[in-house]
């Protein structure tokens, strides 16, 4: 599980890219893929480089941050094939590390 | 420092899991526009293969046996077909354009009983020089539903050559099947002639009249005049070529029918479809949907890629610089 040190007023920005076992690369708005998080010290956005296949996601701490957050994003899409659907999910953890911000 | 570290450990954590996810079968990517009606019907290479020996006595007996071997007949007619081709391309000057190697993959053995006889190159060489002498073969589209119908699938630059030939497609329903016919039917007779000079004892018999095969032949001049050559020295090619000229022309069961029913663009439609998930068409949807267009006369639908196995978060790095903060 990742985990990243940051301070209280900075943002957070991750890269990454959606994958399957092709190693073809996914954006969630061309390929009905729901991307969410859930954290407990602060709000995210999430944004598409459609030129690069990338995702992005920006992290703002609350005000108020513990010294251990954790920030977990997961993926959800839905396929349909014929009739049947196919369903897709994963969870990336990652744990935030506040420093001071008395730099 | 302490990034590098971590993004290496990301990767590793990728390539983890994609060695422990189980392969399944690719899906498909691309929906088209099909004409197919109930009454439509898409004959495979061995629902072919068998209706044409139900309609031919001399070979009842031996049917699993011998629609392997027609099998292998029409896999011989997609060779001297993309050997067509092969002039075809030259003659266009397209020289990004070139049959593949696989494509000329040697179907140099057929199946006789439960045996397997080598086929001598000289066999092959003289099916070569008798379907160059074919001049009216104008119909590209037939290739691929020989094709279809041989099991064998064409590669790319097959289709490009179909696209570049665009007014051919133009021509009539008769013509194409005439020409196409006639084209089957040479490399057809040969081989015919082929099984009975070597495997069957039978010899050639030079009885035939010009007029009982001008009676017969229900195609045109051109067409009658170089089947009839090629049989007037074979009596019994003569009556299987007869039979199987009467199945198809006046049962049209399967090249003509398909035709008028637009079964042919289902055919090619099938035919892309099953490529739509091949590795060699991956980064050629563009292509794909070209094709599909002019032959459909539809746009294909578009439809998000269906993800091969799971999808996963992968290549996680964090970013230190950049240019879009929150609001």
């Amino acid at each position: 599980m990742p985990s990243y040190y940051l301070f209280s007023d900075e943002t957070l920005v991750l890269r990454f890219q959606i994958k399957d076992e092709n190693n073809s690369v996914y954006l969630p708005s061309e390929a009905n893929i729901n991307l969410s998080y859930q954290s407990d010290c602060g709000v995210g956005e999430f944004s598409e480089d459609q030129e690069n296949k990338y995702v992005y996601f920006y992290f703002k701490p609350n005000a108020s941050v513990p010294e251990v957050g954790y920030l977990s994003l997961h993926l959800n899409g839905t396929v349909e094939i014929g009739e049947k659907q196919a369903a897709f999910h994963d969870t990336e953890e990652i744990y935030l590390l506040f420093k001071s911000v008395s730099r | 420092m302490w990034q590098a570290r971590k993004g290496t450990a990301t990767l590793f954590r990728a390539d983890r899991r994609w060695a422990a996810i189980p392969a399944v079968t690719p899906s498909l990517t691309v929906e088209v526009f099909l004409k197919i009606t109930q009454e439509s019907v898409i004959p495979t290479p061995p629902l072919v293969a068998s209706a044409f020996l139900n309609h031919l006595p001399f070979f009842a007996s031996v049917i699993d046996e011998e629609c392997v071997a027609v099998s292998k007949i029409f896999k011989e007619y997609t060779l001297q077909s993309a050997s067509f081709f092969g002039d075809l391309i030259s003659l266009l000057g397209g020289s990004q354009f070139s049959v593949s190697d696989d494509y000329f993959t040697p179907i140099n053995y057929i199946s006789i009983g439960s045996s397997e006889i080598l086929a001598s190159l000289s066999c092959f060489s003289s099916l070569l020089s008798q379907s160059r002498l074919i001049t009216d073969f104008q119909e590209p589209s037939l290739l691929l539903l020989l094709t279809y119908f041989s099991g064998e699938i064409p590669g790319k630059n097959i289709y490009s050559v179909l696209l570049r030939c665009n007014p051919l497609l133009a021509s009539s329903i008769s013509t194409a099947v005439q020409s196409s016919l006639l084209f089957l039917f040479k490399v057809l007779i040969s081989r015919l002639n082929f099984f009975t000079t070597s495997f069957s004892g039978l010899t050639s018999c030079e009885t035939t009249t010009a007029s009982l095969i001008s009676k017969s032949l229900p195609c045109s001049g051109l067409v009658s005049s170089i089947i009839s050559h090629e049989l007037s020295s074979n009596l019994i090619l003569f009556i299987l070529y007869s039979q199987f000229l009467n199945f198809l022309w006046h049962k049209s069961l399967i090249f003509k029918t398909l035709m008028e029913v637009g079964g042919l663009h289902s055919l090619i439609g099938a035919i892309l479809i099953e490529l739509s998930s091949a590795s060699e068409f991956k980064r050629t949807s563009e292509f794909t949907t070209e094709i599909l267009t002019l032959l459909t006369s539809s746009i294909p639908l578009p439809k998000p890629a269906i993800p091969y196995g799971r999808i996963f978060f992968t290549d996680i790095t964090r970013i230190y610089k950049y240019l879009i903060d929150l609001q």
